[in-house]
């Protein structure tokens, strides 16, 4: 199975004369401490509008696709979860890794619990992510500390109110049944 | 005439008894001055010490004075006398510094993570951090585990996550994202 090969090189330019930094698909970037992060994501939390963090997984999802050559849709999910990851590394949005619960799709992402403790700025972030990349909409639930696991979004809320009640990853994904034969 | 000369001896002699004392660092910066400048070294005595000034006298009126102490400073200089050859004081800096350059905002720099030193277009290496960061992996760290519901490791038999696990039913990874994304978004309650 092929390798995932991102070149993360020449990724950022900081151009000292504007003193902007860009990305290498020209985009603007800003570089933050997680002391001013931490705030804004709560503030967005509290208002209710997690949108923007969709956006900037969106963002980030055009960036990883741009680096995969051929159609995401074709490609081997280690390769595009690869990009993905080191995608979302570059930008300093914790480590992203995959796993397979029965039919469900789990994602876990660490190091940003601290920044986004009741994880739902991470699930818009991450749910802006794999949908791009999916080209469908997608809901990440929360489940546990750093577990998302990915489903249609007419059922995110039926799923998130299972987290709520106590079941586990695994109680989760026995509770889950594919309609669709693989 | 010969006033001036035993007040030079008797300076040389004072030179050569203490070649440290402070007194005749003065004396060493105007001997070597002596043949240029227009002023001589006047050594006058108070209270029986010969002391040095430097005020300016016309060597023209007293040509023997200038002839005197030039014998004597050769001879110092040459070591006839034992005096440590006398170490010319450089000269002060007579062109005005030049003033700081303007400032100007350093070129565009591009940093890359991947490569093994950071790359600058310009003289402005100390903008950029003593070494470059890690660069990732160039195999991220994300991986596929399709067998990890059927991995004993996880939780011993007995937790409520196996039981879970060893009830739901293993399925082979899809080949591809699409695949494994479709069948995602048809999962639903059973």
């Amino acid at each position: 199975m092929a390798q995932p090969n991102f070149d993360p090189s020449g990724f950022y330019e900081f151009d000292l004369s504007r003193g902007a930094v860009r990305t290498r698909d020209g985009e603007r970037v800003f570089v933050l401490s997680d002391d001013v992060v931490a705030p804004l994501i709560n503030a967005l939390v509290k208002q209710g509008d997690l949108s923007t963090l969709t956006k900037l997984g969106e963002r980030l999802g055009s960036t990883a696709s741009a680096s995969l050559a051929g159609r995401v849709s074709e490609l081997s999910p280690e390769q595009v979860i690869g990009h993905a990851a080191a995608v979302l590394a570059l930008y300093g949005w914790g480590r992203l890794q995959s796993e397979r619960w029965g039919d469900a799709f789990v994602v876990t992402i660490t190091g940003l619990r601290d920044l986004d403790p009741m994880q739902l700025a991470t699930s818009a972030l991450l749910s802006g992510l794999l949908g791009k990349l999916a080209g469908a909409e997608l809901s990440c639930v929360p489940v546990g500390d750093e577990r998302f696991v990915v489903v249609h979004p007419s059922i995110a809320k039926q799923v998130s109110s299972w987290v709520t009640s106590g079941s586990n990853i695994g109680e989760i994904a026995r509770r889950l049944v594919a309609t669709e034969v693989a | 005439m010969s006033s001036s000369v035993a007040k030079l001896e008797a300076l040389l002699s004072r030179i050569q008894a203490n070649r440290t004392q402070p007194r005749l660092v003065p004396v060493n910066t105007a001997l070597i001055a002596l043949p240029q400048a227009p002023s001589l070294v006047e050594v006058e005595e108070e209270d029986d010490e010969p002391v040095i000034t430097t005020d300016e006298i016309d060597a023209s009126s007293d040509p023997d004075v200038l002839q005197v102490v030039t014998e004597e400073f050769e001879e110092a200089r040459t070591g006839e006398t034992g005096v440590v050859p006398l170490t010319p004081i450089p000269a002060a800096r007579t062109t005005p510094p030049s003033s700081p350059p303007a400032f100007s905002m350093p070129p565009p720099v591009s940093f890359r993570p991947g490569s093994p030193s950071p790359v600058t277009t310009g003289s402005q290496a100390g903008l950029l951090p003593s070494a470059p960061p890690k660069a990732p992996s160039s195999h991220p760290p994300a991986e596929l585990r399709a067998e990890r519901i059927s991995s004993p490791s996880i939780q011993p038999p007995s937790s409520p996550i196996a039981r879970a696990i060893s009830e739901a039913p293993l399925r082979a990874m899809p080949a591809t994202f699409g695949k494994l994304i479709s069948r995602a978004l048809s999962l639903r309650p059973r």
